[in-house]
Order: C-alpha cells, then structure tokens, then sequence
C-alpha cells in the first residue's frame, strides 16, 4: 500500500513538471527523454541486483543474536557495536523497526537501539549499493560514510545518557 | 565528528582541481550534464562491487538454508524490485526535470557553495519532505548536485532524508517505537545534517585552497 501511495504522489509531481516543461520548453523534451533513458538503464540492473543481495544477507543476520547482544549490554561499548551492527544490516524500515521493537520490549538499552537504527538510517547496504553507490559513485559514497560515521555513536550516547 | 573530518581531510589527493567529484559520476557540476552518464562505462567497480555481494550471500544462502529458501527470497525480491520499477522511473524523470524547471542560478543561490546555512536548512526541509523513499531522494540529490547545489547541500539533503524523513517517522517509527522516543531522536537528529554539512563544506574549502596553493607561489 504505501509502495502504490508513493508512486502516486511521485507520479503526479512528474506529470505537473513534465506538463510545464511541454508548455514551457517543448524542445526540451527529447533531451529529456534520453537523460531519463540513459539514467534509468543504468539504474535498474544495479537496483535489482542490489535488491536481490540485500535479500539475501537479510537471511543470513543472526536477528535473534543482534536481539539478544542489545538486551544483556546497555553501556556505552554496547552502543559502538549496535552502530556498526546497524550499518550492515540491509534491508528497508519493516526489516528493521521489528528488530528495533522487539529489543526495546525485551528490556535493550535505547542508546543501544537508537545507535543501531541511525546506523542503519545512514548507511543500510541495500540503498547504499542499489542507489547511492550507483547513482553519485563510490567516491561521494566514502566521503559521505567518512563525514557521518560519528552520527550513530553520537546519537546513541546521548540517548543513552538522557533518555 | 572532527576527528572524522581531519581523517577526510588527510585522504591521498587525486592531483585533480576538485578531487571530491569524480568527473565520471553524474554529479559532474556542470549544466545539463547528465549526458556525462553515457561516458560512464556501464560495468563499473560498483556494479561488479553489488554482483559481488549478491553472489557471495546468495552462495552461503543456498548452502546454509537450501535451494527452497534461495528461490523463495530471489523471486519475492524480484517481485518487489518490479513493483518499485514506476516509482524509481518517477525519481529519474523529476531529478532530470528539476534543472529544467528551477533555472540553475536559483538553484545556485539557494544551496550552492555559498547559500550558508540558510542553504544547508532548504537541502535537509527538502530531504525530510520529498516522499518515495530512495528511488526519488537520492535520484533529486544528484540531480541538485548537477543543477547547482554544493556537495555540503547535497550531503545535508541526503543525511535530512536518511535521518528526517517524514513519511518514514509517520508510517513506519510511530508504529514501532513509543511516541516520546521517536520525537526525541528527531529533535537530536536535528542538527546532524547540518554538521555533516558544515563538514563537507569546510573539506571542499580546504582541498580547494590546497589545490591553489602550488599555482599561486608566494600569495
């Protein structure tokens, strides 16, 4: 469902532009069309491959195992490991909030499980592969990862010292 | 966070005037330059970097779990790269159509290099808003990036959609997690993209005057 409310509301901010775009500057269009053409073909082979990897080492984490780590540890140590735990888990928000969930309800530290989820937030492997990685490269990929990797942590700590 | 951007700062230069764009990615900042996509060889590292990662977990999926399990997730992976296919085209078509409708000094002067951080609060409003999930976020940020904006912009954007992002705190964090908590993370969420920002900002600075520095002798 929300994948159908998504591409609606994608659709109709595409058919405003490309509408003022046929108005405006019609011989724009065929520029147009193979920006998109060329952008989309190099795109899709990426996304599903990536898609099908994500898959694939969503299988293969030990949940229960990352579930059980954030129960029995609630200290700072237990917020770096949860961070890089977070930044290779794949997989999109109903992968992970579960986890999340499930954690908080068995009694995990909430730094623990905010530095998991903001990780996971900035550096998930299957839109870093499937999307990022292809659409601005790998160069723009690492320096991003090199400017943020403190994120996780910091978020983590803070909630861990006030919530 | 300094500690990362000194670490950054310390990375080998390339020898290029602006080594933190590669030209052959398609953030290439110069108008209408997303035909510097067809220069971009189709098989890539990172292309051969996903194929790699696929066959390798795919292999250990099919040894551990068996072969049921392996054609199970392959094809509902599938299924579900398929039924994303309209919304990624949608991403693709808006971030090629943003440079033709903002004209890119606009774009420029609202999150360029020297926008401030009036600029840098557009690119993280605008990353926290745009729906669609990364099929359109990060297609809209390479398209800004080719249309004006500063990588510091287009790193807040995108750290604004992974950390801000409104349709995934609506639908997805409120239903998991306790109310109180989501809105704490999102208050101290709140300034990260701009610090990621402010980093990439003072980073491009740096490089620039060291890329300078060999041609001025004296100055």
């Amino acid at each position: 469902m929300n994948i159908v409310i998504g591409t609606t509301l994608i659709w109709i901010g595409v058919l405003f532009s490309l509408r003022h775009i046929a108005r405006n500057a019609p011989e724009r269009l065929p520029d147009l069309k193979s920006r998109t053409i060329t952008m989309f073909t190099f795109m899709m082979p990426r996304v599903i491959i990536g898609m099908i990897g994500a898959g694939f080492l969503a299988e293969l984490m030990p949940q229960d195992i990352v579930q059980n780590y954030f129960s029995h540890d609630a200290g700072l140590k237990a917020v770096v490991i949860s961070a890089l735990l977070g930044a290779i888990t794949p997989g999109g928000p109903f992968v992970i909030l579960p986890i999340c969930a499930s954690a908080l309800k068995a009694g995990a530290g909430p730094g623990a499980v905010m530095a998991y989820y903001t990780a996971w937030s900035l550096f998930n492997p299957t839109r870093t592969f499937g999307f990022e990685w292809a659409l601005l490269g790998g160069g723009m990929v690492r320096q991003r990862a090199m400017l943020a990797w403190p994120v996780p942590i910091a978020i983590g700590a803070i909630f861990y010292l006030i919530y | 966070m300094f500690f990362a951007l000194k670490m950054v700062c310390h990375m080998p230069q390339s020898g290029q005037t602006r080594p933190y764009i590669r030209t052959r990615t398609l953030a290439t900042p110069l108008p209408d330059d997303f035909n510097a996509m067809k220069k971009r060889k189709f098989f890539d590292p990172g292309f051969w970097l996903i194929v790699g990662l696929a066959s390798i977990s795919g292999t250990l999926v099919l040894l551990l779990r068996g072969p049921a399990v392996f054609f199970d997730l392959m094809g509902a992976d599938i299924v579900f790269a398929l039924l994303l296919l309209p919304k990624i085209l949608g991403g693709i078509i808006l971030a090629s159509c943003l440079s033709l409708l903002i004209p890119r000094d606009r774009i420029k002067s609202m999150v360029g290099a020297d926008s401030g951080l009036r600029g840098l609060a557009i690119a993280t409003l605008a990353g926290a808003i745009v729906p669609g999930g990364p099929s359109v976020s990060v297609p809209l940020a390479a398209g800004l990036m080719a249309s004006g904006a500063d990588l510091g912009a287009t790193f807040a954007m995108l750290c604004g959609f992974m950390m801000l992002g409104a349709e995934r705190i609506l639908i997805w964090e409120l239903s998991f997690m306790p109310a109180d908590m989501v809105a704490l993370r999102v208050l101290v969420a709140l300034p990260f993209p701009f610090l990621v920002g402010l980093a990439a900002r003072h980073l491009v600075r740096r490089r620039d005057i060291a890329a300078n520095k060999p041609k001025v002798p004296g100055e």
